[in-house]
């Protein structure tokens, strides 16, 4: 397995493949520019920009690399700050230097990669008006909402990307030089690397296996049958950085072509299951639909832009948290999976896919290929809501999903999905019939409190997550209805 | 007034705005800290091991799992360390690892050295041992129940409160609770241990304080100081957390490295980190105010419940100087304050930015809000009636005559650029015009306080070599965390030499160039160091003056050095000339230059005295809109107009308040500590501990100096201390919550006001609603 490292290519062998990037980086290869501030994907400071050809376009992007093994690159372009400008500061730098925008210089690596890649990939835009002053804040703030400063408090930076934001270029990466090295080249080496090398075995049964056909991903499950299964590895990360797992051998869902794509087919939406955060809010913002603004709300606060870049949407429904924050939506618009043990496919209903506490219906060797949306009709409506202590780069306390619609009688029909409330995520059944039917929100308090128990901890009581679910249904369920808001029914 | 030696002509204010002066390194990557320092190949790592109890009595421990554990070097318990085995940092209390008492839960027991540090984290798991365990004391009920105090109470006292109070029209009373705080300095705690020939060790660690480090070292190795250096280049943030707390892992290092001979490093993963290390200390305030119609207080019966955790660490002066700012920048004709230091079955709780000042402050602006909703007036007002004036008074509870604060026209000025009185009609008609948010406004003054209170603290030293190429190299006894200081003393020599900031180094601070120096802390870094560097530089000026009136016959006032260039009247020469023609000869070109804080004096039996040499002020105001849904909210807009005095360099100094405010803000919003009922940190890693992201800025933030300020007292050119004093501002988020939800009973035709527990996290909010809001109709 071959990756370019910064002006290098660079070859992974057996041994070193499974480890996480960052302490390849640092330990093997001396390169010190990533810091490790928390080793667990929530501060941004490991932060390396990744360079992989989508549709034969070179993009880039920010991944954490305290989370990633490193042979999940393999064939991409790594540029870790290290390698970024071997001559002068890059225009992001200088802006950063300019804008007083370091104080202890920890976060500061992370911050200078996240804001390149906002750089690369953000259209430039002039700041004149109002509107366009607004649509920059947000852009930005979705690019760093994974790196944490505890110096700043973030102005300087945004007074960077303010001198920026003129300059950005929107993905164009004609005549750019990165890392030393000349698109052209960085192209050629993608071509040349990209999907030759499927596996990296060391001794013991110690192995990384990148399946790119069915074939290849039944074999890896025969060759090493206890490997544990990854396609962004934002979690499974953190058994290695935080609870000290010694995985040693890994499966990697992510570059199967049948986990792929994101298509339209009979009013369903297919959407592969090693499809990215990132790709689902390119498409929900490129394809105007009946659920988009619902899918882009959520979206915007799954986990950092470096999470949403490594995470897949499979991936958040088979790991079978009760906080996984795309099931209530999912849930609510009533998924179903596609299912494939070697040659054996099934489909099954997202709603009988999640047992118990973090237990699913996923059966060894089986690995969720697609998540088949049903498209609601235009007249219904699809609510969203994530309740959490952060805006940005938190898990939620409470995740709520609703759908609705009217049927030809007036009768309100609606379902609703809720995470964090129960062992898994769920559908609130009673509470649905409840507001149908326009109960109060006591009543619709009352539903809630009959059909789940909720957790209290570190995020919030269960008094709490019972009490925001009741006001965020009744509030649903009164939409214009200006007295629904406040205060008590 | 102290008479100061003559200062150079200093640039102007906005021209001083250098950048820092590791910013090319920080965002090349380039700049190295302790953990990215190329160590030996034979290098060891080393990681500590507790065991899951918060309160006991270890009775036997067995190290041979350990030991036999693969790739493990050496492990160790207390019975393995040669000298002190307690290394508190003013009062006993901190076991380098436990003896027999466990005092919270993964309290280190041992220290494993291994080839790596994975090994080294899972073998110091492994040990085996018994445990009596104990009733652990885990909040302030237990503790007041069981008379557990680390330090005893202590009281400030003015006039006469029982009459006061008696005397007064109205009185209420007041309580708040306020939780910690985690540092999330970016960068972890770490220690480089290598050891010397002569049994010494240099230690490269990330502290505020290397000369504690040294002499913490040197006792439980049982070796003089001289054969311990302290190297410190720079934190990856600091912020309280690194004063005291980073000894402990710099000493295990230090002695298995000189058990073993070889290099050793200890860094800690983030959630050990975050379990294992102090935080800023929760407290239960509890207050009786007296006042008249008007709002002015009469009479503040005050108690302070600092949760301390379990040992005295800093506890004594933390709560000392929450008391000191429970007056904040209101004048109070009769106060008794009282500060108790409870214990508690967690890790010590240590300094934090502010270090107490906060958790006074608090109680002082929930006083103010309670008694102008009392009175029905706009908390602003209250707020301006009770400022310290030559009116109404202008002593502190603790007796200390307050100068040089300008508060009451720094809040007209602010008030008016910050349009407080328009936006505060356009939130009213906002809050009635829909049902779903509520928007809140606050203003909150902050007076601090600047100087240590242990007095012995205020002094300084500094080393200033000049070479023959006339460059400079600058040492000093301060610390760089990110907050500057290294910038702003670069630019105090050149100013004092004449030279460009290209020619000054400022080197690593290291207990080898200047020693006995105290903690880069109480906001004096610049204070105190940059005196002790410009004494040095005076001197330095001074030989070379005198060679100078020598050689060319003229008189010392008639000599000018500016731009690298030293003039007389009838002739000049470059710096770097007049360097070499001194050192043929034999002129010294390297001086010490040493700084004490003049005037300050405490009694602390009296309770009275000039603890402050000064105070450094400024006001924020705050605009919120609360979802009334979940609680969630945003901070619509914060203008901060801040006294700074002649700053040496506005913009880090404005670096300094913008990074300040957010993380005050982030303590008393969503920064939540929780605590399990064992005494184990649940919020233990950034996946349950929020600290404000990019996304919880204010959409409008608004940051300036007060103009044509001078610090009346001779601090260096005249400028005031800023580390910690813009923290405060976050009280006026916390301020403007409590108004939104005051707003949105009002809406109603009722005037709630309920407590607002601190961090008032969204679901604190939602509670605080719903009392507002479900209170009776006609309340």
């Amino acid at each position: 397995m071959d990756i370019l490292l910064n002006q290098h290519r660079c070859h992974i062998d057996g041994q070193q493949a499974h480890r996480p990037l960052l302490a390849w980086l640092r330990e093997s290869q001396g390169l010190f520019a990533s810091k490790e501030g928390c080793g667990a994907g929530d501060c941004g400071a490991c932060s390396v920009l990744v360079g992989r050809l989508e549709n034969d376009q070179l993009v880039y992007q920010a991944v954490n690399a305290c989370l990633v093994p490193v042979a999940s690159l393999q064939g991409c372009h790594l540029i870790t700050l290290d390698g970024l400008s071997p001559a002068e500061p890059h225009a992001v730098q200088q802006a950063l230097i300019d804008c007083h925008a370091s104080q202890c210089g920890f976060c500061t690596p992370g911050i200078v990669i996240a804001m390149l890649a906002w750089w690369l990939n953000t259209p430039a835009n002039a700041l004149r008006t109002n509107a366009q002053r607004q649509h920059h804040r947000q852009v930005f703030t979705q690019a760093l909402s994974g790196n944490l400063c505890r110096c700043t408090g973030y102005e300087p930076i945004f007074r960077a990307a303010q001198g920026l934001a003129a300059s950005t270029l929107g993905g164009d990466l004609t005549g750019q030089s990165l890392a030393g090295l000349s698109t052209q080249d960085i192209i050629g080496f993608l071509q040349s690397a990209g999907g030759t090398t499927q596996a990296a075995q060391g001794p013991q049964g110690i192995g990384y296996y990148q399946p790119h056909t069915e074939a290849q991903l039944a074999l890896a499950f025969e060759l090493a049958p206890h490997a544990r299964v990854i396609a962004g590895s934002t979690d499974v990360g953190l058994e290695v950085t935080q609870q000290l797992q010694d995985h040693q051998s890994y499966i990697d869902l992510s570059r199967l072509p049948s986990l792929a794509g994101i298509e339209l087919i009979n009013d369903q939406l297919h959407v592969g299951a090693a499809v990215t955060f990132s790709q689902l809010e390119a498409y929900f913002s490129q394809h105007d639909s009946v659920i988009s603004p619902a899918w882009l709300e959520l979206l915007e606060l799954i986990g950092s832009r470096q999470i949403r870049n490594r995470g897949t949407i499979g991936g958040n429904i088979a790991n079978g948290s009760p906080i996984a924050d795309t099931p209530p939506l999912l849930l609510a618009l009533d998924a179903s999976l596609v299912l494939q043990q070697g040659e054996v496919q099934r489909q099954l209903a997202l709603r009988d896919f999640f047992l118990s506490y973090r237990q699913t219906a996923l059966r060894p060797g089986e690995v969720i290929t697609q998540i088949r949306i049903p498209m609601p009709s235009d007249k219904s409506q699809l609510c969203i809501s994530k309740i959490s202590k952060r805006h940005e780069d938190d898990i939620s306390a409470v995740c709520l999903a609703m759908l609705s619609s009217q049927d030809d009688s007036g009768q309100l029909r609606c379902r609703i999905g809720v995470g964090g409330m129960a062992a898994t995520p769920a559908i609130a059944v009673k509470a649905a019939e409840v507001v149908a039917n326009q109960g109060d929100r006591q009543a619709i308090c009352a539903a809630i409190g009959a059909e789940f128990n909720p957790l209290n901890d570190v995020r919030a009581s269960a008094d709490y997550r019972l009490q925001v679910c009741a006001n965020t249904l009744y509030y649903w369920s009164r939409a214009g209805d200006s007295r629904a808001a406040g205060g008590q029914a | 007034m102290r008479k100061l030696p003559a200062a150079a002509s200093f640039v102007t204010p906005k021209s001083a705005s250098r950048i820092h002066e590791s910013a090319a390194l920080h965002v090349t990557g380039q700049a190295r800290y302790v953990d990215d320092i190329p160590v030996p190949a034979d290098c060891l790592h080393a990681y500590v091991g507790g065991i899951g109890v918060a309160a006991g009595k270890l009775t036997s421990l067995d190290l041979q799992p350990v030991k036999d554990y693969p790739g493990v070097v050496d492990v160790i318990s207390a019975a393995d360390i040669p000298g002190h085995k307690d290394i508190g940092p003013v009062f006993p209390g901190d076991p380098l690892l436990v003896e027999q008492s466990i005092n919270y839960w993964q309290q280190p027991v041992v220290a494993v050295a291994a080839n790596d540090r994975d090994t080294a984290r899972r073998a110091a798991q492994v040990f085996t041992y018994e445990v009596e365990e104990q009733e652990a004391i885990l909040d302030l009920s237990q503790a007041q129940q069981h008379q557990r105090q680390v330090r005893p109470s202590h009281t400030l006292r003015k006039g006469d409160v029982a009459q006061g109070m008696a005397q007064a029209e109205q009185q209420i009373k007041v309580q708040q609770s306020i939780q910690g705080q985690e540092h999330f300095y970016l960068e972890g705690q770490v220690a480089l241990a290598l050891p010397q020939e002569d049994g010494g060790v240099l230690l490269y660690c990330s502290s505020q304080h290397p000369s504690e480090v040294q002499k913490l070292v040197a006792e439980v190795l049982a070796i003089p100081m001289h054969l311990v250096v302290v190297d410190m280049r720079r934190m990856g943030g600091g912020f309280g957390g690194k004063e005291t707390q980073a000894a402990q892992w710099a000493c295990l290092a230090a002695l298995l490295a000189v058990r073993n001979k070889r290099a050793v490093k200890l860094r800690l993963s983030r959630s050990d980190d975050m379990q294992l290390t102090g935080k800023r200390h929760a407290f239960v305030n509890q207050a009786e105010v007296g006042f008249d119609r008007q709002g002015h207080i009469q009479a503040v019966r005050a108690e302070l419940h600092g949760l301390c955790g379990c040992s005295p660490d800093l506890s004594d002066a933390i709560v000392d100087r929450a008391m000191f700012h429970t007056d904040n920048a209101y004048y109070l004709p009769h106060a008794e304050i009282t500060g108790h230091r409870w214990f508690q079955n967690t890790v010590s709780q240590t300094a934090f930015r502010g270090f107490g000042g906060p958790q006074g402050v608090m109680l002082a602006e929930q006083i103010l809000d309670d008694v102008a909703r009392a009175v029905g007036t706009d908390p602003l007002l209250v707020r301006q009636r009770n400022l310290y004036s030559p009116d109404r008074g202008m002593v502190t509870p603790y007796h200390q005559q307050v100068s040089g604060v300008e508060l009451a026209q720094l809040i007209d000025e602010l008030s008016e650029t910050s349009a407080y009185w328009q936006r505060r009609e356009a939130i009213t008609e906002f809050n009635h015009s829909q049902q779903r948010y509520v928007r809140g406004l606050a203003l909150t003054p902050v007076k601090f306080g600047i100087s240590f209170t242990a007095q012995f603290l205020n002094q300084a030293g500094a080393l200033v070599h000049i070479y023959t190429d006339g460059s400079v190299q600058v040492n000093h006894g301060g610390t760089e965390m990110g907050q500057g200081l290294h910038t702003k003393i670069g630019q105090i020599a050149a100013a004092e030499l004449g030279l460009p900031l290209a020619a000054i180094k400022v080197t690593s601070t290291r207990t080898d160039k200047v020693p006995n120096t105290s903690p880069t802390a109480a906001s004096s870094g610049t204070d105190l160091n940059g005196q002790a560097t410009r004494m040095a530089c005076v001197t330095l000026r001074q030989r070379l003056v005198e060679h100078l009136m020598a050689e060319h016959h003229c008189r010392a006032t008639e000599v000018h050095f500016a731009d690298g260039l030293v003039t007389w009247p009838r002739g000049n020469m470059a710096f770097a000339e007049l360097v070499q023609q001194a050192y043929l000869a034999r002129v010294s070109l390297s001086a010490t230059g040493f700084y004490k804080t003049p005037k300050i004096h405490y009694d602390r039996e009296q309770a009275k005295g000039r603890p402050f040499y000064y105070y450094t002020c400024g006001a924020a105001v705050s605009e919120v809109e609360v979802d009334r849904l979940s609680g969630m909210y945003q901070v619509r807009r914060v203008d901060i107009l801040h006294d700074a005095g002649n700053s040496i360099n506005p913009a880090i100094d404005i670096g300094q308040i913008e990074g300040a405010f957010i993380q005050g803000m982030g303590w008393l919003t969503s920064e939540e500590l929780v605590w399990g009922d064992t005494g184990q940190l649940l919020s233990n890693s950034g996946a349950t501990y929020k600290i404000p992201a990019i996304g919880d800025t204010p959409v409008e933030f608004n940051v300036a100096l007060l103009a044509n300020s001078r610090n009346e007292e001779a601090t260096i050119y005249h400028s005031k201390a800023v580390g910690e004093p813009p923290f405060m501002y976050g009280v006026s988020v916390w301020s403007a919550l409590r108004d939104a939800i005051y707003n949105a009973s009002s809406v109603q035709g009722q005037r709630v006001n309920p407590p607002l527990p601190a961090p008032a996290t969204p679901e604190q909010v939602l509670w605080a609603l719903q009392t507002a809001t479900e209170a009776r109709q006609d309340g």
